[in-house]
């Protein structure tokens, strides 16, 4: 089972506007959450058993508060993850947060011509190719996350090879979902059931290619195999077991940049927000959460109920959060 | 760094249709008596049988096509043989099963001109 994690996007304000970005985060967005507010967060979300702190964005390297952030999980005995675009691997960016991060994860998009397009920049796979250098030098772990489209899966393997030729430990598949930028710049190009059985078979091909340099992971089930999914087994929990921690209730809780907190994933329903951290804490917000869990766990059901019309290989929080 | 293979495909097509494309690219290789040794010793493994197959070569057989059906639990094995002897291509997982495939039927061959 997962380790269950608090994910946290400060801000939208990145140096890039990739094709397919689920947050529309870009360099003209400037908004960005308060430090104190999410070293709160942080210090509360350990509280409520969440054993892993990762940040994403917008791009993490340019929210100043990354570094207190890691070092604020640290503290509290978490586990730290960073997702970057990979353009800024420079000391500049990368010495404040090596200390205390345990996995850098790197956006991958496949051979260096499409990974350009998709990130919108002419230089990027250099950038990231170069860069490396960099998180070699600082000892730092990393992986890379190739998003999977309805034209891309020819590549895998050469990025599986990439990645295993560069060092990562770890090479995550996840197929793209037809939200934010990608809705408008890169419409029909989520993976239809062909291109994800492809990628199943891709996934294993290239796990098999490089055996155990690297790890290689699908974000895709079988719906039978999404019948253990933790929200829906809890749907049989009474309303005398919902005061449990909440990570035992809701993984992964995921910040937005605006300040509301959602269960699972980026986009979640509103409706079923856990709560906003730039008006209350989250032990005030968990405790109203936990009176209606019984609608989140419903809400669950329900998409499985459409997975299971649907078949084939799917993507959880993509179902869930439809 | 390998140099990609696909760098002037355009981006519109499927990246299935350009993998399956890009195997009918392969150099043709020749099967010799320890692949269909390896390969025999493949599909007696729970989990995998051939159901269909088509042998070409005079006097001794160099090529093999054919149809394996294959349970999920298999697939990793089926697909570590096929990446690893470097000679195969496949071009179908075709999913058996509803709502959740229990078998796939894989069309499977060695690289060679037939195709």
């Amino acid at each position: 089972m997962a380790v269950p994690a608090l994910q946290v996007h400060a801000s939208r304000h990145c140096n890039l506007r990739c094709l397919h970005c689920y947050s529309e985060s870009g360099p003209d967005q400037r908004d960005a959450l308060p430090l104190d507010v999410l070293e709160r967060l942080v210090g509360h979300a350990a509280d409520e058993g969440y054993r892993v702190l990762s940040l994403s964005g917008g791009e993490p390297l340019l929210y100043g508060g990354s570094a207190a952030l890691l070092r604020r999980a640290h503290e509290r005995g978490m586990s730290t993850t960073l997702t970057t675009n990979g353009t800024l691997l420079r000391p500049r960016y990368l010495e404040p947060v090596a200390e205390h991060l345990d996995l850098l994860a790197i956006s991958l998009d496949g051979v260096p011509e499409s990974h350009d397009r998709m990130r919108a920049h002419p230089k990027a796979f250099e950038l990231l190719r170069t860069g490396l250098a960099e998180v070699h030098r600082l000892g730092l772990p990393f992986g890379l996350i190739f998003t999977l489209t309805q034209h891309n899966v020819d590549e895998l393997r050469w990025v599986a090879g990439f990645a295993a030729e560069a060092g990562a430990k770890l090479l995550q598949i996840h197929p793209l979902e037809a939200v934010g930028r990608a809705r408008t710049e890169l419409p029909e190009s989520a993976p239809d059931d062909r291109e994800r059985f492809f990628g199943w078979t891709e996934a294993l091909a290239a796990q098999a290619m490089v055996g155990e340099r690297l790890r290689v992971q699908l974000d895709l089930a079988t719906v039978s195999a999404l019948g253990t999914e933790r929200h829906l087994r809890n749907a049989d929990l009474p309303p005398s077991q919902w005061q449990r921690p909440l990570a035992e209730l809701c993984a992964p809780l995921v910040l937005e940049p605006d300040g509301v907190l959602v269960p699972l994933t980026y986009g979640f329903p509103r409706h079923l927000a856990v709560g906003d951290v730039t008006r209350e804490d989250l032990p005030e917000a968990a405790a109203r959460w936990r009176s209606r869990y019984g609608d989140f766990t419903a809400h669950c059901a329900r998409a499985y109920g459409a997975a299971q019309r649907a078949g084939g290989l799917v993507n959880w929080f993509e179902v869930v959060s439809a | 760094m390998a140099k990609s293979k696909n760098a002037k495909a355009s981006p519109d097509t499927r990246g299935s249709e350009k993998l399956i494309r890009r195997s009918l690219e392969e150099p043709v290789v020749s099967l010799d008596k320890e692949d269909f040794e390896r390969f025999i010793a493949l599909v007696e493994q729970d989990g995998i049988e051939l159901v269909d197959w088509t042998t070409k070569g005079i006097p001794v057989p160099d090529v093999l096509h054919g149809v394996l059906q294959v349970r999920p639990e298999a697939a990793q094995l089926v697909l570590e043989h096929f990446v690893k002897a470097n000679k195969w291509y496949w071009h179908d997982w075709f999913p058996l099963g509803i709502i959740d495939p229990d078998r796939f039927l894989v069309s499977f061959g060695n690289h060679y001109e037939l195709h």
